[in-house]
């Protein structure tokens, strides 16, 4: 395999772009309208249209890709996270073209994406899973007798589902019939099945994965948990490796259960299976069959290039490891860079970036997909990059982040860097004490900060400077506008009503 | 020269004299580092150096992000200022803040129409951006005078979507705070 299409955008495209150039395979990009100058499209050895801004008119459309695909000679294609990654359809069409697909199997993608399917293989293979059906509710009658015998709280979750729609807590036996039924009717309409199972409600669990990575014959190694309990609106805000809160005996028997859980449905390439972690006891949440956003921090603990090792185990390398010879050296942090506004309320920003000055410095990691000049649209997710940081320890790594966050600069859009700072101050966040439902229990740290006095004082003092020199550098124009159509100096012109800069 | 700049409730008295600058009376011995026009620029109060990415919204007044946070900060000289100080006397009645989009996005659903009394907190728009929908609500208790979008309408960020007018038996006084 001498070239590779990236289905993608962004800073996936970027990072998979990066590890065919250090592998000498051509890296073939694809571009919606409106990311035809995009970071990725530049980076890339080639870079071809694929149609208008909307996902749906671009990113995915299979029949689109795989005419690039064909007109480029790409030999395989790598789908990133999101958009078609996790599609077995989308898979299952690469393969028919005679292409490789960087993945799983469609049939193990499939399996996967079924949420009771996925529950019922994993407990025969002896993985935990979160107490609950692991096949659909007739009824709502069946939600309330199962309910009845578990014991609430209960959760209600869409079998296909995903990203929190069609999920609902029933408290007590009143709320069982209503959240069954809002359950099923969002589930239907977000995702064309209104198929129901129900888990029992964990009320402060962590959320902790495991990286897997497994070869076409038939070898599976895992890589350590990564914890990303720091979540908002199920969307992952914080990651680390390792967990503050697992044992040497814990880590090693949620690893085999990951292991087990990969060899069950034979899987090939990077994996991850989602664990909740509560009082001590584990349970299998799902199986994103795909690389992760948040790859790097395992990356950064492992020293192993996991998009490397993607392309690699494509290309029908086996993989070069044992169990015992995957060693955790250090901790490692990420924090994803949005373009929502973390003083209010997370609404999302848009807007060209003017002026970015990246993190630097030792132990410190940026994977991004933007540059100066990049326009941030409502098309796509948020995410414009992540920072990354290692450190021998937490508390070093902690310190790393902030000090990298602290001189990480990004103007145009409003970017979550600051929430990302109030988090590293916080002191449950500094004692390892997290759970999924650490912002709800943490508001603060989604609003702005009252303003000190000194701040404000600072404050006055710098917008008089400002406006000061301002006055002063603008002198009084001789002549009026209009008056004798005199040319107006550059000064005039930067200053001019409407321009951008002050 | 004197200024006075008013931050949220707060109006602080910065003189400049001589390059030197007293904030309230009491001296702050602070420079401003870079050029004009630079994206980014400094401050430096005694010694100790901070970040500021300053924009100019308008006539004085300024968004400062001084490192990493937010402030938003009008400018006025005496003059200004006694200006302002005699509209606020004279009680020029704002009535209720008209309905922005707070970024940009589609127009979802308007749930109001012209006439439509509102409470506070009451939803009145929907507007989706980056395929999150977001619930815009009514600030205070008011009557709908005016709508300016329709459904299906794309919006720039501070686009005036909904305009209000005080209840008639609301206390006029009440939005002056």
């Amino acid at each position: 395999m001498k070239s590779v299409l990236i289905a993608n955008r962004g800073e996936i495209a970027v990072r998979i772009i990066r590890a065919c150039r250090e592998l000498g395979i051509r890296s073939i990009a694809v571009y919606s309208d409106a990311d035809a100058e995009a970071l990725h499209t530049r980076l890339a050895d080639e870079a071809y249209r694929l149609g208008p801004a909307p996902s749906s008119e671009s990113y995915l459309r299979t029949d689109r890709i795989l005419d690039v695909a064909r007109e480029s000679g790409a030999e395989g294609i790598h789908p990133g996270y999101g958009f078609m990654a996790e599609r077995a359809e989308f898979a299952k069409a690469v393969v028919d073209a005679g292409l490789v697909f960087i993945g799983p199997s469609p049939a193990t993608i499939d399996m996967m994406g079924d949420k009771t399917r996925a529950r019922t293989r994993m407990e025969a293979a002896g993985v935990p899973i979160v107490p609950g059906t692991t096949t659909p509710l007739a009824d709502a009658a069946e939600a309330e007798a199962v309910a009845e015998s578990m014991g609430y709280p209960v959760l209600l979750k869409a079998a296909a589902g995903g990203g929190g729609k069609g999920m609902r807590v029933a408290e007590d036996a009143s709320r069982i019939r209503p959240s069954f039924e809002a359950a099923a009717r969002e589930a239907k309409s977000a995702f064309g099945d209104g198929s129901i199972y129900i888990e029992k409600y964990l009320s402060r669990p962590r959320h902790i994965e495991i990286q897997v990575l497994g070869d076409l014959h038939g070898g599976v190694v895992h890589l350590g948990e990564r914890e990303c309990s720091i979540q908002r609106r199920h969307q992952k805000l914080v990651e680390e490796a390792p967990s503050v809160v697992l044992d040497p005996e814990t880590r090693a028997a949620m690893g085999e259960a990951a292991v087990r859980a990969a060899q069950a449905v034979e899987y090939a390439g990077a994996g991850t299976i989602e664990f909740l972690w509560q009082d001590g006891d584990f349970f299998f949440l799902e199986m994103n069959t795909r690389i992760q956003v948040e790859h790097p921090v395992t990356e950064l603990v492992t020293g192993i290039d996991l998009v490397e090792w993607q392309l690699r185990v494509a290309r029908g390398e086996a993989l070069p490891w044992t169990q015992e010879g995957i060693r955790i050296e250090g901790h490692a942090i990420e924090c994803r860079i949005t373009s929502e506004d973390p003083d209010d309320g997370f609404l999302p920003s848009t807007g060209t970036i003017r002026y970015l000055e990246l993190p630097q410095g030792p132990g410190v990691r940026w994977d991004g997909g933007v540059a100066a000049g990049t326009e941030v649209g409502l098309h796509y997710d948020p995410l414009l990059g992540k920072v990354i940081a290692w450190g021998a320890d937490r508390a070093t790594a902690i310190e790393r982040m902030d000090r990298a966050l602290r001189e990480f600069v990004l103007v145009g859009v409003e970017h979550c860097g600051p929430f990302h700072r109030r988090v590293l101050a916080e002191e449950d966040f500094r004692a390892g004490n997290l759970s999924i439902r650490y912002l709800e229990e943490h508001p603060e740290l989604t609003r702005a900060p009252e303003n000190g006095d000194a701040l404000q004082r600072l404050a006055a003092a710098a917008a008089v400077l400002l406006e000061d020199e301002r006055r002063r550098t603008l002198a009084p124009p001789r002549i009026r506008p209009g008056a004798g159509g005199a040319p107006r100096s550059a000064w005039q012109e930067a200053f001019a009503p409407g321009a951008s800069e002050y | 020269m004197d200024y006075f700049v008013h931050i949220g409730d707060e109006r602080l008295h910065v003189s400049v004299k001589d390059g030197a600058l007293e904030v309230d009376g009491t001296p702050m011995p602070v420079e401003v580092l870079g050029r004009v026009g630079d994206t980014v620029r400094g401050l430096r109060l005694s010694g100790r150096g901070h970040r500021v990415i300053p924009a100019r919204n308008g006539k004085g007044r300024w968004q400062l992000r001084i490192d990493g946070r937010r402030i938003e900060a009008e400018v006025l000289d005496r003059g200004q200022e006694a200006i302002r100080a005699a509209k606020m006397a004279a009680g020029v009645a704002t009535g209720p803040a008209p309905l922005e989009a707070p970024m940009p996005g589609l127009v979802l659903r308007i749930d109001v129409e012209v006439g439509d009394e509102v409470t506070e907190g009451q939803g009145v728009a929907i507007v989706e951006a980056m395929k999150m929908e977001n619930e815009l609500t009514a600030a205070a208790a008011a009557r709908v005078s005016a709508i300016h979008v329709a459904e299906g309408e794309a919006v720039e960020k501070g686009q005036t979507l909904v305009e209000f007018e005080p209840l008639d038996d609301s206390d006029p006084e009440e939005d002056e705070g």
